[in-house]
């Protein structure tokens, strides 16, 4: 007999040590606990022949009492018949006799081989339990200590799981607080018919009825690789005696941690066949995902202040700073170097490592704009200097910039250079960029010629002080507009200042070792190149006005004051007005925090700009520190029903970009047209229609929001055409990825489709990877959306999940941040 | 969501929108009763008829100068004087000769402008000359002496190309004056209109925002459908998913961006839904619009839009198109020879597709701007300046005719504040009231679109029949 029970025992030739799993480590939850594997099988049998399905048990005694006489019995069914006997442990090799009792010393196991036998087709969930001498008898746990047995009379296949390994060898599946995803490996062999196989992880909870962990599997080669993405059902052709291997993830979600209750709280593995999915195989393992290190509230605060301050956060950013130091970590950011300049991925055509190295045009620019803006690690520095792009505003559209990465480039560098520096160098190098200078019609302007009645272009000495330094009126530190004796605003400049700053900005051309007039017209000298885009422009003193020039009625500055020095000291009074510290305050806040901020918040971020507390004016760290710690920025709001902004249209994708670590196979960011409202963003870099931007500061839309006395400067371009645009645009990159071929980027929604059997958790899990707060009453519609997306066809999880985060980014609660 | 006047402002309702017309009319110094009683009755008797008023806004301010030329060897002399490098040649010009009782010198078109001469001359287009910003008449002595209001911020571009729009440049204001008009005409004339009658084909335009009336804006294409919510594509098909995310989309929303965002978006929605269709069947102009021209593509959906009318429910229309790229300082020869050419093939195409529809007569296309420029050349270009001759095209425009002043254009003189900088003699309000008034609004209704309009005596320049 036992030669027989040897011979059915082909599902032992490759098993490993299948301990019950999660059982060893089991601290006493029964005297005497068993657990069988697999958990399911499927036998051929011709009636009234006996035909044998074979299992391991393992069983424990956990008690401090000797146990003795223990039998492995299948009580109360007749139809099936029950055979085991002992094996040892390390290599399942039959050791006692069949069907006799053996003992279990206290903290003692025993392996065994079942053998279950039926004469006719049929198909029952077995519960065998281990009864000993004086009444001590296991449990018996669906899907733990059950088997689920089908005896059937046509072929049929007959998958068996032959190998789970764990990291630790404990047969826990230990989801990672770090990282979330935990991970197994399924060896099975199907001992059956070939068929076609669907393989899907399953959990299961004592208490819940949605299982909050992400469940994902993928077929891999030997060497563990996925051979496609891990979906969170797989199907496959299973031939005979093939052994397959696979790699299921655990995703955990630690608002709701699962406790370690290995006779309840499992993941399994189940293989099913045909129209009516049988089951012909399960393995499984016990799982436990820790809870959070930190508060759902932590982690929203996180993800507001990096909302606020980068291109938008990432998962495992906001992991890390939830509940730490904000300061310290943008002192971190302030010390983060450039990864690299624009300049050099223009020169490269391409970031690095590129092959083939072919960016080129403004499009090479873009690239390495979002390149930067997704991956760059000084996010702070590139967030900054972008809204700064929006207050220096040069731009391609109607200019001669257009397509010129030659000088947009060293721009937009120079503004990341001094975006944590100090306003007055800023100030100064926009004023003699050569790009600035071409946009605003200042380069090789000139002095006025009685003789024709030629005036300097007065259109940078116009645009530097309205838009880029003072403004039109007079202000408070609050941000307020002075009022004179009889009650009226203060005009900040008039005509005569106009032109007389206008005479400062003449002379200036391209940047070289002399001032010939070749250079000055940027032509060739000596077969040399003259043109400078990376160089400030320099002075020519021929062409520079000799007048005496007024600054502001603040300062004259004398007649023939070498041009150079004339720039400097007008710089000098124009930084030093003591407009340009609320001016330039409250445009920052705007374009990182809130279109409304209040007066004493300004005046609290110009204070900063003033002295940075050391007696520096200027600093913009301590301006970027003034107003990304404020308490108006971190703290509840005064007024929830107006705090914030609306999301630019670029901001809310890059968010997207980073939110879904998006990647392209050739490491580019080949992203270059967005300005069109009717299919994108309707906002581009560098592509504003105007000095003016894409949208003024105190843009208050008709309707509630200007009634309410608010502003909205993003809503100028917010109409019926791109608020449809930009939804419609989202709808593609959400579900297809944006670009195509060797640049596509493709988000990577891994952790969504592991969710996408709980439509509550997928959705709470993009809230907070969104940084969006629902009502009670939105979550719950966008559940309900989100559940009325099939779910069960062959894409269904792909679709549900491009759905609900396109959903989730076109809605009013994620476009508008709080 | 789909009541036909969703296009008003939520929650204002008519007694509390005509409260607030009544803050403007006082600053008329009108009565709130006339003007109540004026707007329901008077202009309810021409209803059934249509006209439409169409803005052409050139954002950076037109350097009228080289726009409207003096050709009269004297005249153009003073003229080369002050931008040698930059003035057109007397022969360059397109010559016109306006009808009596002209009194100023042979004048000529920029040599772009060959179709908006064709119309000048076949009397359906006029010239307004010296248009720009006043709080009131003002002299070039009470503006040397300051002894009037002025304009705020005059030279500035945000800030005269608002004046411009809300017909106010000495207060603050939410409204422009198509707005205002069409605050007044839509419910007597569109009552069940299924779109504003304040359609932007150029993004939004204070001078289209009323008090009750919320401009649509529409691209060139016509109204876009969000496709997550077309019954046979969005989510999955599954109307269940799309009924919810219409509601998260459009839904009441306390926070008031949150507010604004979706409340556009329902506009969106219900637009696309029900003027979508009606607007796909409109006459497509195939060959009548130049190819590559912004402005063209936006006067094609113009003329779409119109020709829509009935299907729309709507008797009066008034629209808002544009092209950027007027801030001459630099390179003024080139490019506006550039961009007068773009504007030029664009209104001809859309006189011409108007002529299609055999209702030129109804549709009134006006230009604005900034403002106009200095005469003084400042190297390559010429910088901010003020009062600009304007163009009314038409098939009601009295063409063939300069209305308002022509200024004398030579530095020093006439009209110039410096470097050649024009002290408007037309303003603002006199040109909108021109156009209101054929429109169909009473004086007292034009009283309350344009406040400041009682302080200049001529409120209708006559340049419509």
């Amino acid at each position: 007999m036992a030669g027989s029970l040897w011979a059915r025992r082909r599902v032992g030739a490759v098993a490993a040590l299948l301990l019950g799993a999660g059982l060893m480590a089991a601290p006493a939850c029964a005297d005497l606990v068993a657990s069988v594997l697999p958990n399911v099988r499927t036998v051929p049998v011709v009636s009234g022949q006996r035909a044998y399905a074979t299992a391991f048990a393992t069983v424990i005694n956990s008690g401090a009492q000797a146990l003795t006489g223990c039998r492995v019995v299948l009580p109360g069914d007749t139809s099936v018949g029950l055979d085991f006997q002992t094996t040892r442990v390390t290599d399942n090799s039959l050791t006692g006799v069949l069907n006799e009792a053996f003992d279990l010393g206290p903290g003692q196991g025993q392996t065994l081989l079942l053998s279950f036998y039926a004469s006719r087709t049929l198909s029952r969930v077995a519960s065998p339990v281990v009864t000993c001498v004086g009444g001590a008898t296991s449990p018996a746990v669906e899907g733990l200590s059950t088997i689920s047995l089908r005896f059937v009379g046509d072929p049929a296949p007959d998958i068996i799981p032959i190998g789970i390994a764990l990291p630790d060898q404990d047969g826990i599946i230990k989801v990672p607080n770090s990282h979330l995803t935990g991970v197994f490996v399924v060896a099975a062999v199907n001992n059956g018919e070939a068929a076609d196989i669907r393989v899907r992880p399953v959990g299961r909870m004592r208490t819940e009825a949605g299982f909050p962990a992400g469940l994902l599997i993928c077929e891999t080669s030997p060497m563990g690789a996925c051979l496609a993405s891990p979906a969170p059902v797989i199907e496959l052709a299973f031939a005979r005696n093939q052994v397959r291997t696979f790699n299921v993830y655990v995703t955990g979600h630690d608002q709701t941690p699962v406790a370690f209750d290995p006779a309840a709280n499992r993941v399994s593995v189940q293989f099913t066949y045909g129209w009516d999915r049988l089951l012909t195989g399960a393995t499984g393992a016990a799982v436990t995902v820790p809870a959070a290190a930190s508060t759902v509230a932590q982690r929203r605060d996180a993800a507001r202040f990096l909302g606020q301050g980068t291109f938008g956060p990432t998962q495992a950013e906001v992991r890390a700073l939830a509940g730490g130091d904000y300061a310290a970590w943008l002192e971190q950011q302030f010390n983060t170097p450039a990864t690299e300049s624009h300049a050099a991925y223009l020169r490269r055509g391409g970031p690095p490592g590129c092959n083939p190295c072919d960016a080129r045009y403004i499009n090479a620019l873009h690239e390495s704009f979002w390149l930067q803006a997704v991956t760059g690690q000084d996010q702070v520095r590139r967030r900054v200097a972008f809204a700064l792009t929006q207050l220096f505003v040069v731009s391609e559209v109607g200019s001669s910039l257009e397509g010129n990465p030659a000088a947009l480039g060293p721009y937009l560098d120079l503004l990341e250079t001094h975006a944590l520096g100090n306003f007055r160098d800023l100030l100064r190098e926009v004023a003699r960029s050569p790009a600035m200078g071409h946009y605003l019609s200042h380069f090789r302007n000139e002095r006025a010629e009685p003789t024709t009645g030629r005036l300097p272009d007065e259109n940078f000495a116009r645009e530097v002080l309205q838009l880029f330094s003072i403004g039109l009126w007079e202000l408070n530190l609050d941000g307020s507009r002075r009022l004179n004796a009889q009650g009226q605003p203060i005009p900040t400049y008039d005509q005569t200042d106009i032109l007389n700053l206008a005479r400062v900005f003449t002379g200036m051309s391209w940047n070289g070792p002399d001032t010939s007039d070749n250079r000055w017209h940027g032509w060739p000298i000596n077969g040399v190149e003259t043109v400078a885009w990376d160089q400030p422009m320099q002075f020519y003193a021929r062409f520079h006005a000799p007048e005496p020039k007024v600054i502001l009625k603040r300062e004259t500055i004398p007649a023939n004051t070498p041009g150079q020095e004339t720039f400097d000291r007008a710089i000098d009074v124009i930084f030093n007005h003591p407009n340009v510290g609320p001016f330039v305050s409250r445009q920052l806040i705007q374009r990182l925090v809130t279109s409304n901020p209040s007066p004493a918040y300004i005046a609290r971020v110009a204070s900063r700009f003033n002295d940075n507390g050391q007696g520096a004016r200027g600093d913009m760290r301590a301006v970027v520190r003034a107003i990304l710690l404020d308490a108006e920025a971190r703290g509840p709001t005064a007024d929830p029903s107006r705090f914030g902004k609306l999301r630019e249209p670029m901001l809310r994708f890059s968010y997207w970009l980073r939110a879904n670590g998006a990647r392209a196979d050739n490491g580019r960011f080949m992203i270059w047209n967005l300005e069109n409202p009717t299919d994108s963003l309707g906002q581009n870099l560098f592509r504003s229609p105007s000095v003016f931007n894409f949208y003024r500061p105190d843009y208050a839309p008709p309707g509630d929001i200007a009634a309410a006395g608010l502003v909205a400067p993003e809503f100028q371009i917010t109409h019926e055409t791109s608020v449809t645009g930009y939804t419609n645009a989202m709808q593609g990159w959400t579900n297809y990825g944006y670009g195509w071929n060797e640049g596509h980027l493709r988000p990577d929604y891994s952790a969504e489709l592991g969710l996408a059997h709980t439509p509550h958790v997928l959705v709470d899990y993009l809230a907070e990877k969104y940084g969006v707060v629902l009502s009670t009453a939105r979550r719950d519609a966008l559940i309900s959306a989100v559940g009325a997306i099939d779910f069960d066809d062959w894409w269904g999880a792909e679709r549900r999940v491009q759905n609900a985060v396109f959903m989730m980014l076109s809605v009013p609660d994620f476009t508008v941040q709080k | 969501m789909t009541s036909p006047t969703s296009y008003v402002h939520k929650g204002l309702s008519r007694r509390q929108a005509l409260a607030r017309l009544c803050g403007i009319s006082a600053l008329a110094g009108t009565g709130f009763a006339g003007t109540l009683s004026n707007f329901l009755t008077a202009d309810a008797q021409t209803a059934g008829d249509y006209k439409a008023l169409v803005c052409l806004f050139l954002f950076g301010g037109n350097d009228n100068a080289n726009t409207v030329v003096p050709r009269e060897t004297a005249a153009h002399a003073s003229y080369r004087t002050a931008r040698p490098s930059i003035a057109l040649a007397a022969d360059q010009l397109l010559p016109v000769s306006p009808a009596a009782p002209w009194t100023g010198p042979a004048i000529g078109l920029h040599p772009s402008l060959v179709g908006i001469k064709a119309l000048f001359d076949a009397g359906r287009c006029a010239i307004v000359a010296n248009v720009g910003t006043l709080t009131r008449p003002t002299t070039l002595a009470q503006y040397q002496a300051g002894s009037v209001a002025l304009p705020f911020q005059l030279f500035s571009h945000s800030d005269q190309d608002q004046q411009w729009q809300t017909g106010l440049p000495d207060a603050v204001s939410r409204t422009g004056w198509l707005g205002r008009i069409a605050d007044i005409i839509g419910p007597t004339f569109n009552p069940t209109g299924i779109v504003s009658p304040s359609m932007s084909m150029a993004g939004n335009a204070i001078i289209m925002a009323g008090e009750r009336t919320v401009q649509y804006q529409m691209s060139s294409q016509g109204p876009l459908a969000i496709r997550a919510l077309m019954d046979s594509e969005g989510l999955n098909y599954s109307l269940e998913a799309q009924r919810h995310y219409d509601a998260l989309m459009t839904g009441e929303r306390t926070h008031l961006l949150e507010r604004g965002y979706a409340t556009t978006a329902a506009r969106a929605i219900r637009v696309a839904r029900e003027a979508g269709a009606v607007l796909a069947t409109a006459p497509t102009f195939e060959g009548v619009f130049p190819a590559n021209n912004s402005l063209g593509a936006q006067l094609r959906m113009v003329a779409r839009t119109i020709a829509s009318r009935s299907g729309l429910r709507q008797t009066r229309q008034v629209f808002f198109v544009s092209v950027g790229g007027w801030d001459f300082h630099d390179n003024l020869l080139e490019d506006q020879a550039e961009r007068l050419g773009t504007v030029d093939a664009a209104v001809s195409a859309f006189v011409a597709a108007l002529d299609q529809l055999n209702i030129a007569d109804r549709v009134t296309l006006f230009t604005a701007s900034d403002f106009g420029r200095a005469l003084q050349l400042n190297g390559r270009g010429s910088d901010h300046g003020w009062g600009a001759h304007h163009f009314v095209v038409g098939g009601a425009v009295r063409g063939n005719r300069v209305f308002g002043q022509w200024p004398e254009m030579a530095l020093g003189a006439g009209q110039d504040v410096g470097q050649g900088r024009l002290l408007p003699t037309t303003s603002i309000d006199q040109y909108a009231a021109t156009l209101g008034r054929w429109f169909g609004l009473s004086a007292f209704e034009l009283g309350t679109v344009l406040p400041n309009l009682g302080r200049f005596s001529t409120q209708d320049l006559g340049f419509l029949g």
